[in-house]
């Protein structure tokens, strides 16, 4: 499985990751991304299973990324899951509406990503779900 | 809810949630000049902003806590994150993610449901200045002391 996280805190892609980790992606290729400039270069080259992003970030944030990503081909699919501190009601709908495969509030707990991750994880034959 | 109960709570979610640690609101001596900080500024709906004042001590403490704190890893990312990042910076980096989510855990509790937030790229530095207009709110953390700072949040009633 190979998934980008994006997040211009370096301590933030080190959590989330190792959130990531134990939420059931262990074993997985990760690549880190400090914009979502770098996050969308990064995802064109290695076409990634899951997008993983901040909102909040400096030359791209989450939303243009997600719109860019939405509005390539070549990504078509492509979950990307949202983890950032403004999360509201009002900005998970409007996201949600936009494309978002999930949107969960920081800080996030691995329980919680296990639950919104199940579908997009192998799963007990070995077989890969999602996209 | 009023400002200060609603940050009582953001603090002690984020700590708990991030950190595994217990958080105390108190009445303590002001931050020291070597104080660290990272502020997160409010852009949406008001604009103001949230500061996290720690003495070196103790930013080093939930940097170590923030970083190593995710049982079931290597440690190969943690070391490659240090090198990279300096000690200090290190440091920063842990507080400007600790004042983010608490920002965001604030303004969830002070913005009504219906109402979207928005907030700015966290700042860091060390040192504090005492001008501007701000609350100050003192935190124990075990036998360390810490500091919110709030701006432009306060309206009448407390609430934003």
């Amino acid at each position: 499985m190979r998934i980008i996280v994006a997040d211009d805190s370096a301590t933030a892609r080190l959590v989330i990751r190792k959130c990531l980790e134990i939420a059931g992606c262990w074993g997985a290729d990760f690549t880190d991304a400090a914009d979502g400039a770098e996050a969308l270069r990064q995802a064109l080259r290695v076409r990634p299973d899951l997008l993983v992003t901040d909102l909040t970030m400096p030359v791209m944030d989450g939303e243009k990324l997600l719109a860019a990503v939405r509005a390539d081909e070549r990504l078509a699919g492509l979950p990307v899951l949202i983890i950032t501190s403004a999360k509201n009601p009002a900005k998970e709908a409007e996201l949600s509406a936009r494309g978002a495969f999930a949107v969960l509030a920081k800080p996030v707990q691995p329980a919680t990503l296990a639950a919104v991750l199940r579908p997009l994880l192998p799963d007990a034959t070995g077989g890969k779900k999602g996209w | 809810m009023v400002m200060h109960e609603a940050l009582v709570c953001a603090v002690a979610e984020t700590f708990e949630g991030m950190l595994f640690m217990e958080v105390l609101p108190a009445d303590v001596p002001e931050p020291g000049r070597d104080a660290l900080w990272a502020r997160v500024p409010v852009l949406e709906p008001v604009a103001g902003g949230v500061t996290l004042l720690c003495p070196p001590g103790l930013a080093r403490a939930l940097a170590d806590a923030l970083t190593m704190g995710c049982p079931g890893g290597d440690l190969a990312p943690e070391i490659a994150c240090r090198v990279a990042l300096g000690a200090e910076r290190l440091h920063l980096d842990a507080l400007a993610e600790l004042v983010n989510t608490l920002a965001g855990r604030l303004l969830g509790r002070i913005v009504p449901e219906r109402q979207a937030f928005r907030l700015g790229l966290p700042e860091t530095g060390t040192g504090h200045s005492s001008g501007g207009v701000f609350e100050t709110f003192g935190f124990l953390v075990g036998d360390s002391a810490f500091h919110v700072r709030v701006s432009g949040l306060c309206g009448e009633g407390g609430d934003v």
